[in-house]
């Protein structure tokens, strides 16, 4: 039996679970807004169960942004991930590896690559990335939109402070977790890094930095599953040894941690990726879980007056939407206000395509729109490409979860 | 958080959200976990009481006056009319001015995508012109190329059913400007978008103007499938109807429902403003108990294990389809906290397919607090409380009185389980 064949019918698991009732195609941000999107249900179940044997995917598969709604919604527990991923992936291999479009997916999907390099002159790459003049070619040649302002690369990057600060300044064997900070806290916003630190270490765990890899999250979400097996076996390599000597992994982006305990088991069959993934939790989820939070903060003010929230898709559809309003409901002088449940319309990758940037502000017109009413000129959510979205749609100031919780618990 | 919730609600259809909306209005702090989309966007989004007399099986007009022939262990029984008229009122109360007939007495007849006559008490105010015992001439539209609704087939219906108004049916087609939307939630979602464009950048509404504009000339009322518009409604619906002469209402549709989208979302809106914490994905997969007291339930995040701690625990899981009960070997059971649950006494299926299905009463029992009984017919937990699908000595088919029971039970249970009210 060929390759093909093989995934197909073990993809049959999926689709035969699906009886068309189309609660993911009520939920899907982008099938209201894109006219050749026809919803999760026709890219899903009904491409892997129909299509035949010589007919290539729909080229349609392009529009979707992995956000991923559609899984959680879906009644029977068909993993709309996996079959979506594998519906992107099998695209990407048909189409031409010389096209402009796969160059600048590729490009977007393995950026930590170049992150990794571009942060060591983080002033020189701050400066060429919002040249007008680098912008304009990369719109023109690669459809990389110039409207966007780019993400500012730090000066000291996230393991940099952490080397320099000379690591754990707490050991406990009874209580202690290994940080997934991903490639975002690493290089461009290192203060939500260390925020988790500071908070962790001021509720006596011990913290360890693995080495690690992007969680995989843009490769998924553009199709390439190689590259994403690639970095997810890097990854679970480090933190297994790690789990098996009682470390409990938390990420700060929800993405990273929603790949890792959904996207890894779900695609991948490698060792030790199962106990990884039973054992990585979000890092806000992962304290209010452990630890009395409540009383942590009886008391406890933060001056700042609204906070607009918006709930990032892969932290709904890991049950917490609504966690951050919740943890700052008793802290006096700040009020979080959830702005509804619609997609910031980012998605990682999804809203840097020229193609793709007017779905993805219009698909964000929700939540624009939501913080408008709240009349907020700062905002909080858990993702950063989320935060990326509101700052350029709304004009605000966005902070992560785990900063405000710094400041209010005044660690 | 390591919070002690007044009241922890499992399931988030129907009755688990009005009883965490009733449990949040008498001042308790409430947690709803729920497992995925439920089958309220599937659903009608009609509210019945009792729709048919429980004796004859005839379709009724004042449903309180049949409550008196209910068995005494029906859960309608159990609570007592008062407590399902005010269910009903606030139930009305927290969905605005969106529906009607919740705060009255007597049921509407409406007519289903087959024209089979329903009685509905609560229904959404879309709808509305769409009942037969108005007098007029009605005309029903169907839509190609959307499926399952068949204009000249209800039509036909009606008028074998002897309703007052005249029926006449027609089909227009709308093929070139759907193109590959053949789907009701597609054409909702246009309609929609459609509202906030100018006039020269819609197509959809156009179309269905041009095509209506005709054939609409001398009705009084002109029903379509439930299409126009999930976050907009009404004002789709307006704008349909404004360059004709006649008045437009909806036809309710099975899945996709339009109209069940927007319920969903109506009582969703509710939950957010009554600052309901919900958790909606994670299963759950135990529970703990001491002194005859339910502690805390726990949910699986992929792996992962969270335990939610709470004074009151309310069961709203739902049916056999629903997925609130399970069956090993030939012994039903709930889940979640593994409370008894009784089979028929003799056959579970009728002879006949349309006959009246004993396996449609199959349920938890309750005692008159809506608290489970266990196999010695005592409460099994005295802070757990069952509602809606769940419960048995009901048939929600058969009696018109799904949607009741669970907007009832639930918000008696969330009440009771706030203020301490019936043990």
């Amino acid at each position: 039996m060929s390759d093909d064949r093989d995934r197909t019918l073990s993809l049959r698991v999926e689709t035969d679970a699906c009886y068309q009732c189309a609660t993911c195609d009520t939920v899907c941000p982008i099938a209201p807004v894109e006219d050749s999107f026809p919803g999760p249900k026709f890219e899903g179940p009904e491409q892997w169960r129909l299509r035949g044997e010589d007919t290539p995917i729909d080229p349609s598969i392009e529009a979707c942004s992995n956000c991923l709604q559609c899984e959680a919604a879906c009644p029977e527990g068909v993993s709309l991930g996996r079959l979506l991923n594998e519906t992107r992936a099998e695209h990407v291999r048909e189409r031409s590896s010389f096209s402009a479009k796969h160059v600048r997916d590729r490009l977007l999907a393995n950026y930590g690559r170049l992150a990794a390099v571009a942060s060591r002159v983080p002033r020189l790459t701050n400066a060429l990335a919002n040249s007008p003049v680098v912008r304009a070619i990369a719109e023109r040649t690669l459809g990389i939109v110039s409207t966007r302002e780019a993400p500012a690369f730090a000066t000291e990057t996230f393991r940099e402070w952490w080397n320099e600060r000379g690591g754990a300044r707490i050991s406990d064997p009874e209580q202690r977790v290994a940080y997934f900070h991903g490639d975002y806290a690493n290089y461009h916003t290192p203060a939500v890094g260390r925020a988790l630190v500071e908070v962790y270490e001021h509720f006596g765990y011990e913290v360890a930095v693995p080495e690690q890899r992007c969680s995989g999250t843009p490769m998924f979400a553009n199709g390439f599953l190689d590259d994403a097996e690639r970095v997810a076996s890097f990854n679970v390599d480090r933190l297994a040894p790690l789990v098996a000597d009682g470390y409990d992994v938390v990420a700060s982006c929800t993405s990273c941690s929603y790949a890792i305990r959904s996207e890894y088991p779900d695609l991948f069959d490698m060792e030790g990726v199962e106990t990884v993934s039973e054992n990585t939790y979000d890092a806000l989820e992962y304290l209010r879980a452990n630890e009395s939070l409540e009383a942590a903060l009886a008391g406890a003010s933060l001056d700042l007056g609204t906070l607009a929230y918006h709930a990032p898709c892969h932290a709904r559809n890991q049950g917490l939407a609504q966690q951050t309003p919740d943890t700052f409901d008793r802290v006096a002088n700040v009020d979080v206000v959830d702005v509804g449940d619609s997609c910031s319309g980012m998605s990682g990758t999804y809203g840097w395509k020229e193609e793709r940037y007017e779905t993805s502000m219009t698909v964000g017109q929700e939540m624009f729109d939501g913080i408008e009413t709240v009349d907020a000129d700062t905002a909080v959510t858990e993702c950063p490409t989320c935060a990326m979205q509101m700052e350029h749609g709304s004009g605000v100031t966005v902070s992560h979860p785990l900063e405000l919780l710094c400041e209010a618990l005044d660690v | 958080m390591t919070r002690d919730w007044d009241v922890v609600v499992v399931g988030g259809g129907l009755a688990g959200r009005m009883a965490a909306l009733a449990a949040s209005d008498a001042g308790a702090s409430v947690h709803v976990v729920s497992a995925a989309e439920g089958e309220l966007r599937h659903g009608s989004a009609m509210v019945d009481v009792l729709g048919y007399a429980p004796a004859s099986g005839e379709p009724i007009a004042r449903p309180f006056e049949h409550l008196a022939d209910l068995p005494p262990a029906h859960p309608y029984s159990l609570l007592g009319e008062g407590t399902i008229r005010r269910a009903m009122a606030f139930l009305c109360d927290r969905l605005g001015d969106r529906y009607r007939g919740l705060d009255s007495d007597r049921n509407t007849l409406l007519s289903s995508q087959l024209g089979i006559p329903i009685p509905a008490f609560g229904y959404p105010t879309t709808v509305e012109l769409g009942s037969l015992s108005r007098q007029g001439d009605v005309l029903l539209v169907d839509v190609r190329p959307l499926p399952d609704f068949d204009a000249a087939i209800a039509a036909r219906n009606l008028d074998r059913a002897g309703v007052p108004a005249t029926v006449d049916a027609v089909s227009i087609d709308l093929t070139d400007v759907l193109a590959g939307d053949v789907s009701r939630l597609r054409v909702a979602q246009r309609l929609d978008v459609e509202m906030g464009q100018k006039p020269s950048e819609r197509d959809l509404l156009p179309a269905l103007h041009e095509a209506l504009h005709d054939r609409s000339m001398g009705y009084d009322r002109v029903g379509l499938p439930a299409v126009l518009g999930i976050e907009r409604a009404e004002w789709v619906r307006k704008m349909t109807a404004e360059p004709l002469e006649s008045e437009v209402f909806e036809i309710p549709t099975g899945p996709q429902s339009v109209l069940g989208i927007r319920f969903d979302r109506k009582l969703d809106e509710a939950l957010s403003r009554a600052d309901v914490y919900q958790t909606q994905g994670p299963r759950v997969v135990d529970y703990r108990a001491s002194d005859g007291h339910v502690s805390a339930i726990a949910i699986d995040r992929e792996g992962a294990t969270e335990w939610i701690r709470g004074q009151h625990f309310v069961l709203a899981t739902g049916g056999l389809v629903g997925g609130g009960l399970d069956q090993r070997d030939d012994e039903l059971f709930d889940p979640v906290f593994d409370v008894p649950v009784d089979g028929p006494a003799g056959a579970w299926t009728a002879a006949d397919p349309f006959q009246t299905q004993p396996f449609a009463r199959v349920g938890v029992q309750v005692d008159d607090g809506l608290r489970p009984l266990d196999a010695s017919g005592e409460p099994s937990h005295a802070n757990l409380r069952a509602v809606g699908d769940v419960l048995g000595g009901f048939d929600p088919v058969a009696e018109g009185s799904g949607a009741g029971i669970a907007a009832a039970t639930g918000y008696a249970a969330g009440r009771w389980a706030a203020t301490g009210g019936r043990p």
